[in-house]
């Protein structure tokens, strides 16, 4: 993965009325956003579904680790993490590793439940260009390959799970 | 231009702008004609320039688009180096070029500012180049711009972007700071 935070560069996101949007894409376009913000704005656009996906993945990867102790040691969210492995490889997503898993659960201490879903969509969708095989003793059945649609529902409880798994301890 | 003809960049186009891609491209290559007597179409950079567009893609993620030929992530768009320069090349090739054809096309003076591309949608809808067989159901969630990312290079916190944003009318605007 590039690099993104070894510069001088920030990404920021406004959210508003369409005017009001439309309106700061306009002064971009005519170079006023630069001057009225005293920084060189490199580039502004509308942002689409998907790169509100990227954007709340992005994000995710910023939320700070934190000493989540004694809410839930380490053991406790290793142990956590690899239950949910075991649930995405039972629902077919084979691809998916502990590391990446354990990264949602540590950092979805601090996260709102959107990161903590966009995450896990950005995760489980990660290898679905590719073909998953269902039939593994047919090789050569061309048939046995589809790919799989993104199951939001599995998606939620995944999220769920892991604000849950912070909340049941601080009832405790 | 026949329908099956339409590029990959012109069918997304068609699809999220619900615009009759087929008679726009038509003529605005009548138009570019005004200028450029000796040409015929519109070029492929042209066409995929205004396709670009109208998908509402940000000049940056255009110019990244022809250089390295794919959209880019924002993670790619943070990494290039040279983002700026290759969008004013891609703005200023293009002022000449499509932007002038559609103010044109728009009844505005040459030297008129090009009016944001959103605007530009609903103006050739004004003018009858909505797509016929387009259902308005497709559009509902994607007319919702609502949302806007700024790539800024330089020292600024998101509490100064606020307040300038605020002191300048914008007092219902809610500003998150990714990186």
């Amino acid at each position: 993965m590039t690099n993104i935070q070894d510069n001088n560069k920030q990404l920021f996101v406004l959210e508003g009325s369409s005017e009001d949007i439309e309106e700061i894409l306009a002064l971009f376009e005519s170079g006023e956003l630069s001057e009225l913000l005293g920084v060189d704005v490199l580039d502004a656009g509308l942002v689409s579904e998907s790169q509100m996906s990227e954007i709340n993945r992005i994000q995710i990867q910023n939320v700070p680790f934190v000493d989540t102790n004694p809410t839930r040691t380490t053991e406790e969210q290793e142990a956590f993490a690899n239950v949910l492995l075991k649930k995405c490889r039972r629902e077919g997503y084979s691809w998916v590793e502990l590391s990446k898993i354990l990264e949602i659960v540590q950092r979805g201490y601090q996260a709102t439940e959107e990161i903590i879903a966009s995450a896990f969509r950005e995760l489980l969708s990660s290898n679905m260009t590719g073909a998953v095989k269902l039939g593994a003793d047919d090789e050569d059945d061309e048939d046995k390959f589809e790919e799989p649609e993104l199951d939001t529902e599995f998606v939620n409880s995944l999220t769920r799970e892991v604000t849950g798994f912070y909340e049941q301890k601080l009832k405790l | 231009m026949p329908e099956q003809e339409l590029c990959p960049e012109c069918i997304e186009a068609e699809e999220k702008s619900a615009l009759d891609l087929v008679r726009l491209l038509e003529k605005l290559a009548d138009v570019k004609r005004q200028y450029y007597p000796r040409t015929e179409e519109l070029s492929p950079n042209e066409i995929r320039f205004l396709c670009l567009s109208l998908c509402s893609y940000s000049i940056g993620q255009i110019a990244y688009f022809f250089k390295n030929h794919k959209i880019p992530k924002y993670e790619d768009l943070l990494a290039e180096p040279d983002l700026k320069k290759m969008s004013n090349n891609v703005n200023a090739e293009m002022s000449k070029r499509i932007s002038l054809y559609l103010k044109k096309l728009l009844d505005l003076f040459d030297d008129e500012r090009r009016p944001s591309w959103p605007e530009i949608i609903r103006r050739l809808k004004e003018l009858g180049y909505t797509k016929k067989s387009q259902l308005p159901l497709n559009n509902e969630k994607k007319d919702d711009n609502n949302k806007v990312s700024l790539l800024i290079e330089g020292n600024i916190t998101l509490e100064e972007v606020a307040e300038i944003f605020r002191k300048n009318g914008k007092r219902d605007i809610k500003i998150r700071r990714i990186i």
